[in-house]
């Protein structure tokens, strides 16, 4: 299902057009399972959705329908709350480590597969983006760049690598 | 590059990771965010002297331990 031109009005342009709960109800879950997926915390997920449509009712005024499409730009704010809480979660992980949950390392034995989760986890902070946009989201690489703030090139280098690293992880063949 | 290009068997995978959408308000209350800060689960902070649920010694020793620290602490600043 392509969001972008679903859902979205012709007159998008005027942020007067837009309801905050329609598109809390188109968004949300798409929002959230990319937040899901990326940092795997129901919690932080719920909240970067809150969020993100409290962030948007804020700065509606900003949405520019010509730059970018509503999923992009709503895309693009969960991207960024969610990255500034997992930096500041870290910072604080850091100074007071015993207030965090320290994620269950089980040792694997060789033989034995690595889940889809924990390898989506392996891949770095970009490349796992890049993975959960194209793959779940269905948005195109230049899409990509707009929600991540890189370049296009940059998308498609990271794009490469990260689906070598995960056809590594997964012992995908082809 | 778009979901089709990804090989099939990766592809397979890649769809296993389901994720369920729970319930979201679409505004958050206070109320919410302390109940959500007292309920998130937190390390056991014991683990940083390595104590375990089945080593009571190693618990029974701290104590001696800040004791015997406080005692001779005050000879450090005559």
């Amino acid at each position: 299902m392509n969001l972008n031109k679903d859902t979205v009005p012709e007159n998008a342009g005027k942020h007067e057009e837009y309801s905050l709960e329609k598109l809390f109800v188109t968004y949300q879950n798409p929002i959230y399972q990319f937040v899901y997926r990326y940092c795997q915390d129901e919690q932080l997920s719920m909240d970067i959705v809150q969020d993100t449509f409290v962030r948007f009712h804020k700065y509606k005024g900003n949405f520019d329908v010509a730059k970018s499409s509503m999923k992009t730009y709503l895309f693009r704010m969960a991207y960024q709350l969610m990255i500034n809480r997992l930096k500041r979660r870290s910072r604080w992980k850091k100074l007071l480590p015993f207030l965090y949950e320290r994620n269950v390392e089980q040792e694997l034995p060789l033989e034995e597969k690595l889940t889809v989760q924990e390898a989506i986890q392996q891949l770095s902070d970009v490349q796992r983006a890049v993975i959960l946009l194209t793959y779940y989201h269905d948005l195109t690489q230049k899409e990509i760049a707009n929600i991540l703030e890189i370049p296009l090139g940059t998308v498609k280098s990271r794009m490469h690598t990260s689906l070598k690293k995960l056809k590594g992880i997964l012992e995908v063949d082809e | 590059m778009s979901k089709k290009d990804f090989p099939s068997e990766l592809q397979k995978k890649l769809d296993e990771f389901q994720v369920d959408v729970p319930e979201i308000p679409i505004k958050r209350t206070m109320l919410d965010s302390i109940a959500n800060y007292i309920y998130a689960p937190a390390k056991n902070p014991l683990e940083i002297f390595h104590i375990k649920g089945n080593s009571i010694t190693g618990l029974i020793w701290y104590p001696f331990i800040l004791i015997f620290v406080l005692f001779f602490a005050p000879i450090f600043f005559i």
